[in-house]
């Protein structure tokens, strides 16, 4: 019995449930970030720059997303030496939230698309 | 392990040895009279935490009701302005940091172990201590109200208001020692229950069986571990401040009082979730019961929970909508609120479909779950027309906020909480509450609050701003504020209906309970005792008192796992996070006075530096150690052979490694710290943001030199540490080389410490000079903080490596410390990177 849960293995399964939504937090961070060293920093105002840090960021963030939901169709990932029940349920959850996730990645992103950068509020 | 042969063959029907159920009943067994206090199982526990959050719930609730009577009518003169704001900030504080955390802890330390099936919670001195200190710190933090000593600033204490210059007096040194203190007992409880829930469940409860009110409180913990130590920054940059002057908030020197409020709103609005999750986790376990019918979409509402703690964190900027922050951060915020209602809305409709799919039976529990159900809708509501942004210019700090915000927090918690005291009540009360009395409550709490707060809306919409203590004959200000007033009173009423309730019914502490009365399905409805079920079960659904129709009778009988004490201790059994399969036997601490003289001290130390009588502030610093000291001492008891806990299952009694319950707990300590470490690293960088003129050029700051030093030192520490680990001795043998290497790791420690502290003096940094120089020096100061705490613990290792408690094969003690150890290094190494790397790379 031991042997199984030598290592940080029965952790690192647990956290896979919530990669997806920290990617989510991680991307809403970042854009925040950028938003205040671009346009409140030192060298204020660098419009185009901004555009082009959100779309990275999103589409980065959409990819790690999507590979996630992939891997879960694979069977033998996820929670390998689960009993087949609770695997595929663990499987279900984090496809979901990976769906919910890319979801957030795109809601939070849009405004950018519509509001110019680096304007302060009204 | 338990494979499918042996399951199938459970439960024994053996009989049971005569005294078998007698020894348990006498290992579990509380102390009379006055020496419960040195008590620390969960039932005496929960209680006490339970009583404690209802009381300052009532104290909190009896300021409420002098702010209505101030504000019943125009230009009233009962209350002062000074003391009205202290009462409202007092108010304020006390529902939020006295009573709404805790007693939600409060009532996962009471309830999750009898519903998962375990004996007592995981670390039972550490749930004792966690509210010996929250008991004593609450009180005394409480009583500085009667001697025009308490803050007045507003509960989220927003500097400049709250600096020396504008509150002098030691009123908020209260609230932020007290305050700051009272979470980290709230932390110390969230690690409890983290582990408690990943740990010991009883064997076959999958994560996928677990109930829906453990998910809650894994959520709720894990957001107390990420939220709770931006706040604790906040309170100890302040407080550096407000001491020693360093100007972390003095925009002159640097600072920015924005600072605070982006740390205290990153604590404070995931903090209405950390409130509501375990709510509505408790609404699902009652909605299924009531309805008689498993909780529909299960899968859907973990999803929802998970999603909800992390995007609730993803909000913290939309309480500060008005304080011109650049239109498109606020924009993702604005969108983040909304993305948080989706996940919401999931959990309500997964309730309405139980409701739907089964028959509700008309109990009081039911009726304040639709009570909830409705006015936390209309406070979602609300909500959003806040969370939009031009609306929120027109009612920022207006009574409809207030209304708002008491529709989320008494919607969302008090009315699911109440629920819960009826629904539980039979679980652990000889008798069950009335339900005559039971619905006259819900009803005068449900026509009280609506009267009470509906109205603040109308005055927030006619300008009515929040916090004054008086206001003139306007329109129908009047009017609407002497309804609000007797809708308070109307509420009170109820609550006082409920206290009369307890006193005629609640029969605590017995072992025969009223028992299962409303036919609930999960195990806290099996005949639990002080210790818990008989014999602790193996659960092959979510809902197994429905699923496996003999269970309860045949875990009376003894017949499942861990029928007595095997060890003769108090013991339970531990399982693997996500399968539950059992892995060892872990044996618990009895009662014993450590915890509470050690939250004693604690707490001393905290409130004795608040009115800086220092030298005794440091003698119970010290005491507090020392009995912290005396309680670890025997912790970690040595390895037993294997043990037979029933059915064929042979489980050690030993675990070390990622195995261990303690490793867990360690983890999750080192997630908060990394938390608060990473709310500085944001607060230097902001503050660079705002004012990066007062960073120096790079000739001008401390040579590379020194910080290639201090890394070197930090780096061979670890190496160090490791090499001690390797020596660990076998039983019986030597121990001198691994108490040598462990003395000197911790001496380096200390050493890369005061060499970057003189490097960063003889560079001419002052803390208090600028917010440049206050920045470095907080570095400095929590790597300072975690090092004095890695120094005693060293001590404590060579100590017990000396008293032959410390060997190879009993070696958590040692494991845990050299995690600790290397997590200091590797932010030690971050803050060098930090506060050496950026001004060059910036500059
Ligand atoms: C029991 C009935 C309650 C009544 C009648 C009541 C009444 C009030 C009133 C009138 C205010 C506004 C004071 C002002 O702005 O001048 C207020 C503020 C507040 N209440 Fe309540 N309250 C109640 C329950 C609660 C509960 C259960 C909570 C939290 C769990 C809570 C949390 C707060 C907070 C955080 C504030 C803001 C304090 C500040 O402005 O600093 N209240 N309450
Ligand atoms: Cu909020």
């Amino acid at each position: 019995m031991s042997a199984d849960f030598k290592g940080i293995r029965p952790l690192a399964d647990l956290l896979r449930l919530f990669i997806a939504p920290a990617i989510w937090l991680a991307h809403l961070g970042a854009l925040y970030a950028a938003e205040a060293l671009i346009c409140a920093g030192p060298q204020r105002g660098h419009d185009d720059k901004m555009s082009w840090i959100v779309f990275l960021f999103t589409v980065a963030a959409l990819m790690c997303l999507i590979i996630l939901a992939v891997r879960t169709f694979r069977p033998g990932d996820g929670v390998p030496r689960s009993s087949g029940q609770t695997s595929a349920w663990f499987r279900r959850i984090t496809l979901l939230l990976a769906v919910l996730s890319g979801s957030g990645v795109i809601w939070t992103s849009l405004p950018t698309a519509f509001l110019p950068v680096c304007s302060s509020a009204p | 392990m338990a494979d499918t042969a042996t399951i199938s063959s459970y439960p024994s029907t053996l009989p049971r040895p005569r005294d078998e159920q007698a020894a348990l009943e006498a290992v579990w067994a509380s102390p009379r009279s006055w020496r419960i206090v040195t008590d620390v199982n969960n039932t005496v526990i929960g209680y006490f935490y339970v009583g404690t959050a209802m009381l300052f719930f009532l104290l909190a609730g009896t300021l409420a009701l002098l702010i209505r009577l101030q504000l019943a009518v125009p230009s009233n003169t009962f209350l002062s302005q000074e003391t009205y704001n202290q009462i409202f900030t007092m108010h304020g504080t006390v529902m939020m940091f006295l009573f709404a955390v805790p007693v939600v802890e409060a009532m996962g330390i009471l309830l999750l172990p009898q519903m998962l099936g375990a004996r007592d919670q995981p670390f039972p001195r550490l749930g004792a201590f966690a509210f010996w200190a929250y008991f004593v710190g609450g009180l005394v933090f409480f009583s500085t109200l009667f001697f025009d000593l308490a803050p007045s600033g507003g509960w989220f204490m927003y500097p400049p208001l709250t600096s020396s210059q504008f509150s002098p007096n030691i009123g908020a040194d209260f609230w932020l020692l007290g305050i700051g203190f009272i979470e980290i007992s709230a932390i110390a409880g969230a690690i409890e229950i983290i582990v408690g829930v990943l740990r010991t469940r009883a064997p076959g409860m999958t994560l996928d069986r677990m109930p829906m009110f453990a998910w809650t409180m894994l959520i709720f913990a894990g957001m107390i571990v990420f939220a709770f130590p931006a706040v604790i920054l906040a309170t100890i940059l302040l407080e550096l401040e407000r001491a020693f002057g360093w100007p972390f908030f003095i925009a002159a020197k640097g600072g920015d009082a924005l600072l605070w409020q982006h740390l205290f709103w990153f604590f404070g609005h995931p903090e209405v979730y950390i409130i509501f999750l375990p709510a509505a986790g408790m609404v699902s376990m009652i909605v299924p019961t009531m309805a008689g019918t498993p909780l529909v979409g299960y899968r859907l509402v973990v999803v929802a929970l998970i999603a909800t703690g992390f995007f609730s964190f993803g909000l913290w900027v939309h309480h500060m909508f008005t304080t011109g922050i650049p239109a498109l951060s606020l924009s993702f915020f604005s969108a983040a609120s909304m993305a948080v209602s989706l996940p919401s809305g999931i959990q309500v409709f997964a309730w309405i479909a139980t409701i739907a799919s089964g028959r509700l039976r008309w109990t009081t529990p039911s009726l304040f779950i639709l009570g909830f159900l409705f006015i936390f809708t209309l406070g979602g509501l609300t909500g959003v027309m806040v969370a939009m942004v031009p609306f929120d210019w027109q009612v920022h700090d207006t009574y409809f906020v207030v209304a708002h915000f008491h529709y989320v927090l008494v919607g969302g918690m008090v009315f699911p909480l109440f629920a819960a005291f009826h629904y539980w009540a039979p679980a652990f009360s000889g008798r069950a509450l009335s339900e005559r009395l039971g619905k006259w409550t819900f009803w005068l709490m449900f026509g009280g609050f609506n009267i009470a707060f509906f109205p603040m809306h109308l005055a927030g919409l006619m300008g009515m701003p929040r916090r004054v203590y008086t206001y003139p004959a306007v329109m129908e200000w009047g009017v609407l504020n002497m309804v609000s007033t007797m809708g308070a009173f109307l509420f009170a009423s109820g609550i006082a209906l409920f206290l009369i309730d307890l006193a005629r019914n609640l029969r605590p502490g017995g072992s025969d309970t009223a028992g299962n009365i409303w036919n609930g399905g999960t195990l806290e409805w099996l005949h639990n005792r002080e210790y818990g079920p008989r014999s602790i079960p193996i659960v092959t659904s979510a809902d197994p008192l429905w699923e496996q129709p003999h269970l309860a009778r045949d875990v009376d009988a003894g017949r499942y796992y861990l029928p007595g004490s095997i060890t003769g201790r108090r013991e339970t059994i531990v399982t693997s996070p996500i399968e539950a399969t059992p892995q060892y036997l872990l044996r618990l601490p009895g009662p014993g006075w450590t915890p509470f003289l050690a939250a004693n001290f604690t707490a001393a130390f905290f409130m004795l530096l608040t009115v800086k009588a220092v030298t005794l502030a440091l003698i119970s610093g010290v005491l507090a150690v020392a009995m912290l000291v005396v309680w670890m001492w025997d912790s970690d008891p040595k390895p037993l052979e294997p043990v037979d806990i029933g059915g064929g299952i042979k489980l050690t009694t030993y675990a070390s490694g990622s195995l261990s319950h303690s490793w867990w707990a360690m983890i999750v300590l080192l997630l908060v710290a990394g938390s608060l470490y990473l709310a500085y690293v944001f607060s230097y960088l902001y503050l660079w943001t705002v004012s990066p003129q007062f960073w120096p050029k790079p000739e001008a700051l401390a040579p590379v030199a020194s910080a290639v030093l201090s890394a070197f030192l930090l780096v061979s520490g670890s190496a160090i540490l490791v090499a001690a680990g390797r020596v660990l001795p076998h039983r019986s043998r030597s121990g001198r080389a691994f108490e040598l290497l462990t003395g000197l790791a911790a001496a380096i420690l200390l050493a890369a410490l005061i060499a970057e502290v003189s490097a960063q003096s003889q560079a001419g940094q002052r803390p208090a000079t600028d917010i440049h120089g206050a920045l470095v020096f907080t570095a400095a100061f929590l790597q300072g903080q975690i090092a004095l705490p890695i120094l005693v613990m060293a001590g404590f290792v060579i100590a017990r490596s000396l008293g032959g408690r410390l060997v190879l094969e009993r070696r958590v003690i040692f494991d845990n410390f050299s995690l600790l150890y290397h997590y200091t290094i590797g932010q030690s190494l971050l803050g060098l990177l930090l506060v050496h790397g950026f001004p060059r790379l910036a500059g």
